[in-house]
Formats: C-alpha cells, sequence, structure tokens
C-alpha cells in the first residue's frame, strides 16, 4: 500500500472510530464494516465526509461495494487520482 | 372548515407570501426548489382535476416519489380528490419491490403515481413480480395533466378517509393504518396547540413524507400557513450540520426527529462548523418516534448551546401512526424519575434505593388526548406510579387497520373492565407519574432501529435464504438494551450434515452480513445451536421471550457457536 493510501486509510480509521466511540486501535480495515456494527447510518455518515473532506462525488452504496476500510481507501485514492487527472 | 377548505384558505390567504423550500442535494452543495403557495394549491388542483376525470374514487392510490415537492403535489392532489392516498418508501432492490406490491394487495390499489424519471424503472421492478393485477404508473410531471381550474371541491365527510399509513405490521404482512379526514384535523389541532404552531412558524425537516413524523410535520405546517423548509433524509444523514444551517439561515423554530437523529447531530457537527450559526428562533425540537435517552437530550443541549439553542427546545413526545401522530410532549421543563429496578421488574414506580433506572418523562397529555394506563391482564385502570399498557382515547385515534376487521377490533376497541371505552390498546408499557408519561416498554417483539420498527419475524425468515445449513431451520431475533442502543442477537439452529466446507465461524460472518444489509442495521450478534435448542410451544411456534432470558441469564442449550462478542463491542 502507498503513502497516499496509508495516509487515507488512517482518515478512514479516525472517523469511524469517532462514529462508533471506540479508539482507532479497535478498528479493523480489513474487517467487513458491518461485522463491525456500522450498520446504515454510519454508513452514510462516512459518505457524507469523504464527499466533503477529498472533495470527490461518492455513490451512497460505496459501503456495499467497497466493504472494508482497505477497500475504500483504494477507491478514495483512485477517485481522487482520476479527478486530478480530468482537471489537469 | 373541512380539511380541504382549511388548506386552501391557507394557500389563498399566503398564496404568495409563503412557500415550501426543498433544499436538493447537487454535487456537494444544496440547491433551493422554491413553490410558493399558490403554485402548490395550482399543482394539487392539476393533479385532483385529473384523477377525478380517469379514476374511481374508492381505489387508494400509491404515491411512490422522491423527496421533493412533486410528492406534495401528488398528495394534496389525492386529498383534494377525496381518494385515499398510500405515501410509501421509494423500493430501491428486490426485497423492497415485494413491499410495495404487498402493499398494494392489501389496499386493493391498482394505481400508482409517480414522475417520469422513475416512471419505466417501477414498471420494470414491479412487472417482474408476477402480480395477478395490472399496476398503472402514472407520472404527474411529464405534460400537463389537467386544467387546474376545472377542479372542484370534493364532497368529503368526517369519515372520508385521508391516507392509509403503512407503518405498522411486518413486511410479509403490511397494515395500513386509515387516517380520515377529521383524525387528521383533530391531530392537526392537538399538535398546534400542544407546539404552538401559526402562520409566523418555520418547519425545518428531513424526515421521509412515508414516516408518520414526516408526513404529518408538513401537513400540520400547511394547515397553519406556516413557512416550510425540507430536505432529504440522505441529505441531512451526510452532512447533519445541514439541518442546523438550514434553520439558522431560514429562521427555522420548528424541527423533529428521532432520537437518533439529535444523537448524530452531536457527534457529529463540529465546534466549527457551528461558528456563525444562530439557532435561538428553535423553540421546538421534538424528539419521538423513538425511546428518547437522556443522555442525548444533555448532549444535545450542551453541544449547541455556543449557537444559541434553548435548552427547554429539546420536547419528547410520545405518539403514533395509530393516534396519528402525536398523543403526549414535553411542556419545556424535562423530567427524569431514577426508578428502583427491582420495583420497576414488578410494575410499580419507587425512588431508587438501589440499582436504578433512568426514566424519561414524554411530557403530559397533549389537548384532546385521553391517556390512561391498565393492567393488561385485569383491564382495571391503575392509579400513577403503577405500570400497564398505555391506552389512547381521542378523535385523533385513526379509524383501525385497512380491511382487517380483527386486527382492528383487538387494538382499536380496548373496553376497561368498568365497560368505558373504546380505547387504542398501544401495546406499549408505561406509567403516569405527577400527570407526565414515562415510558417503560413497548410491543412485544418490536424492535426500534434508527426510528424504524422491525419485525422479528421478517428478519428471522430473511436468514433462512443465506445457507442451505439454516435454510428450514428455526430460529428467533431478540433484542437487548445495551449503553443506550438496541442490539440485535440472532439465536438460530443449523443442519451441521450441509454445512459443507463453511465453517461456523463463516456461516455467521455470512448471516452478519446478510442481515446488516438487508435490514440496514448493524450486524446482529449470532448464536447458533442445534435444533433442540430452540424452544417451541406446544403448537410449534418460537419462543422468543423466553430464548431472549434464556441468553440473557447464559441458560442457552445446544449452543455450537456463539459470536455475540461484537454485540455492544461499538461502545
Amino acid at each position: 500500500m502507498n503513502a497516499n493510501r496509508r495516509s487515507i486509510l488512517r482518515w478512514l480509521t479516525a472517523q469511524l472510530a469517532s462514529y462508533l466511540e471506540v479508539s482507532a486501535t479497535a478498528i479493523e480495515p480489513t474487517v467487513p464494516l458491518a461485522e463491525m456494527g456500522v450498520d446504515s447510518v454510519h454508513a452514510v455518515s462516512l459518505v457524507g465526509d469523504v464527499e466533503a473532506h477529498f472533495d470527490i462525488d461518492v455513490d451512497p452504496t460505496m459501503i456495499f461495494d467497497y466493504p472494508t476500510l482497505a477497500h475504500i481507501a483504494e477507491y478514495i485514492d483512485d477517485a481522487v487520482a482520476e479527478q486530478q487527472e480530468a482537471v489537469a | 372548515m373541512t380539511l380541504v377548505e382549511r388548506l386552501r384558505s391557507q394557500f389563498e390567504t399566503y398564496g404568495d407570501s409563503h412557500t415550501f423550500t426543498y433544499l436538493h442535494e447537487s454535487g456537494r452543495t444544496l440547491v433551493e426548489d422554491v413553490a410558493a403557495f399558490r403554485d402548490l394549491d395550482r399543482g394539487a388542483r392539476e393533479v385532483a382535476a385529473w384523477l377525478s376525470s380517469r379514476h374511481a374514487t374508492s381505489q387508494p392510490v400509491l404515491l411512490l416519489f422522491e423527496p421533493g415537492l412533486d410528492f406534495w403535489r401528488a398528495f394534496l392532489g389525492c386529498l383534494y380528490t377525496g381518494v385515499i392516498a398510500i405515501p410509501a418508501p421509494l423500493p430501491h432492490d428486490q426485497r423492497s419491490m415485494q413491499r410495495v406490491a404487498r402493499i398494494l394487495r392489501d389496499a386493493d390499489s391498482s394505481l400508482a403515481l409517480t414522475t417520469a424519471k422513475l416512471r419505466d424503472l417501477l414498471t420494470a421492478g414491479i412487472d417482474g413480480l408476477g402480480l395477478d393485477r395490472p399496476i398503472a404508473f402514472e407520472a404527474i410531471d411529464d405534460s400537463r395533466l389537467a386544467d387546474p381550474d376545472s377542479w372542484t371541491m370534493p364532497h368529503t365527510t368526517a369519515d372520508t378517509v385521508a391516507f392509509l399509513q403503512y407503518t405498522s405490521g411486518s413486511t410479509g404482512d403490511p397494515k395500513g393504518v386509515v387516517v380520515t379526514h377529521a383524525n387528521m384535523l383533530h391531530n392537526a389541532e392537538t399538535i398546534t396547540q400542544a407546539l404552538g404552531v401559526s402562520f409566523k412558524s418555520v418547519l425545518v425537516g428531513w424526515i421521509p413524507h412515508f414516516h408518520d413524523m414526516g408526513l404529518i410535520g408538513v401537513l400540520v405546517g400547511l394547515v397553519n400557513g406556516a413557512n416550510l423548509v425540507g430536505m432529504s433524509p440522505l441529505a441531512f444523514l451526510k452532512q447533519p450540520v445541514r439541518l442546523l444551517r438550514a434553520i439558522s439561515d431560514y429562521r427555522g423554530t420548528i424541527s423533529t426527529a428521532p432520537n437518533f437523529a439529535y444523537d448524530l447531530i452531536a457527534r457529529r457537527v463540529t465546534p466549527e462548523q457551528l461558528t456563525g450559526l444562530d439557532l435561538s428562533t428553535w423553540e421546538v425540537a421534538l424528539n419521538g418516534a423513538e425511546p428518547v435517552r437522556r443522555r442525548t437530550i444533555e448532549r444535545i443541549q450542551n453541544a449547541l448551546a455556543p449557537a444559541g439553542f434553548v435548552p427547554s427546545a429539546m420536547r419528547p413526545a410520545y405518539g403514533m401512526a395509530e393516534v396519528t401522530l402525536l398523543a403526549t410532549f414535553s411542556g419545556g421543563i424535562q423530567r427524569y424519575l431514577d426508578a428502583d429496578a427491582d420495583a420497576l421488574e414488578h410494575n410499580r414506580y419507587t425512588p431508587a434505593t438501589g440499582r436504578a433506572v433512568s426514566l424519561v418523562s414524554s411530557g403530559a397529555p397533549a389537548p384532546g388526548i385521553d391517556v390512561r394506563i391498565v393492567d393488561p391482564q385485569s383491564l382495571h385502570e391503575l392509579p400513577e406510579g403503577r405500570v400497564g399498557e398505555i391506552w389512547l382515547r381521542s378523535d385523533s385515534v385513526a379509524a383501525g387497520y385497512y380491511r382487517r376487521p380483527a386486527e382492528t377490533a383487538e387494538r382499536f376497541n380496548g373496553y376497561m373492565s368498568d365497560g368505558t371505552g373504546p380505547y387504542l390498546r398501544t401495546g406499549d408499557l408505561g406509567l403516569l407519574h405527577d400527570g407526565e408519561l414515562y415510558v417503560t416498554g413497548r410491543r412485544k417483539d418490536l424492535l426500534i432501529v434508527n426510528g424504524r420498527n422491525l419485525y422479528p419475524q421478517d428478519i428471522e425468515e430473511f436468514v433462512q435464504d443465506v445457507h442451505p445449513a439454516v435454510t428450514g431451520s428455526r430460529g428467533v431475533a431478540v433484542s437487548f438494551d445495551i449503553d443506550d442502543s438496541e442490539r440485535l442477537v440472532l439465536i438460530q439452529a443449523v443442519k451441521p450434515e450441509l454445512l459443507g466446507d463453511t465453517s461456523y465461524g463463516e456461516l455467521a460472518a455470512a448471516v452478519k452480513g446478510a442481515v446488516a444489509r438487508g435490514f440496514e442495521i448493524p450486524a446482529p450478534g449470532v448464536v447458533f445451536v442445534n435444533r433442540t435448542g430452540i424452544h417451541l410451544t406446544t403448537s410449534g411456534k418460537v419462543q422468543r421471550a423466553s430464548m431472549r432470558a434464556a441468553f440473557l441469564n447464559a441458560e442457552l442449550t445446544d449452543v455450537v457457536h456463539d459470536s455475540t462478542d461484537t454485540v455492544g463491542a461499538s461502545k
């Protein structure tokens, strides 16, 4: 995993920890979110925060198509790169 | 004055001055869609003139819309025609399409209104279900339907049905609460008096229009000539600060939501986001539709104080679709009881000496609502301080469940042992103390997650399709209150011989994932047992209460796998 993705993952982990009110160390990036007690309200929260933070459009079904934080980090990294190419 | 006359007189008085503003997501910002009351009325007359020319008014009309003003044109159009409207959630997959089909069948309806954008998708979706009766989907926005000026006032009586509220009953067996024009007028008056709604009010909301709180909330605003501001649930959940911004921008005075939404605001809105917002106009933050938590009330009061939020604005309430919407409402001085846990288990309130349970007052009965606490077995009325079933009597109490005389008699025809009645039997448990209602429990088996009612039998049935090893085996879904939130545990019988290469751990993960996705709830805890581990009645029905008690007391038998460690792990 490259540095970009690691930093995205750190940010995602901190967000999710704040929704679930646990410490960031309790969040496993490779465990499916649904198994960590993430419900649809948390999922939409994450979508909203990702949109605002990375300035990209995210489909609300992201959490189902990319079931773990590691997957989501890859998705965001690609989406941001794509957007930068489009702008350039 | 009839409901339609009341609406029309407000639309006339405030035709140009007052508006319904809808805030739609566009990229990452919200853009306004504004309808002056005159436009709203004109749109409703257009729909009504068209509906009355083509549709038998005795048949209910299903409304399938995205959040926004088109829904309101269609809904008001139904009221203006005197036909029964059925607001329903927009289906997004096979399961929710099945629910729509069951509602159509239950209501014996063959017409659905929607928009041009959705019509083909919905038609294709419903065609795939092979219904025995054809459904016509009509778009209200792709051409002019009729001349609004050809509309004439329908003949309505107090008993004319306004709409069916399908919040009751499981997915497999939906029940439509019948709300008449008289019920709507009565509860609107109740809410108007309790909350102090007037033409000067500004209602800001995001609750879906198919939810009683979202639907009635807007209607109460309209019959009072109040300004309205709405946004979609998705827009709010993505960025809860948007609600606060809208209240600040439009000088909002009233906003309602279930408890979880206030919790979300307290957790997700940052002090930086609050900077520059003015929430001092917010007079009523109604909190209802699910258990109200003391911790949430205190958190929101603290979190929003820097923006001028008045602590007494937070108002817990109690109600349900069966009483149109509102039954009790907190008067602005929030009361709590620290009840003795042992006494409460014996259905009696005494101040806590040892183990305590914190009870939140849902306020006093709202104007025009008679609230009684009744022993559900003896049917004697109970005095203050005793826990019993909450019974309601009022002209706000709905006319029953649509085309279901047996269920209607059971719920809507409660008579006390001395013959007084009829009362609505809410099925909820509670007590009165100093004239205020404290809800202590709820109807047997019902689960409430994020303001939504879920039925355990739906989850139990759904699990059957996850893996052959559980297909045809019995299971129970039960819930527990852990650290202020509702957690679900599924205790499921397994046939080990059909597991194949799947381990119990993998099966548990599959069940958790499927339930979380299918019902949009946190993954449940899962316990697998052998067939003999499921408690059945002599007639072969699963005994949820007995299974729940066994789980709580660690007395489950025949356990082959337990993955309930994540239950409550989020705290």
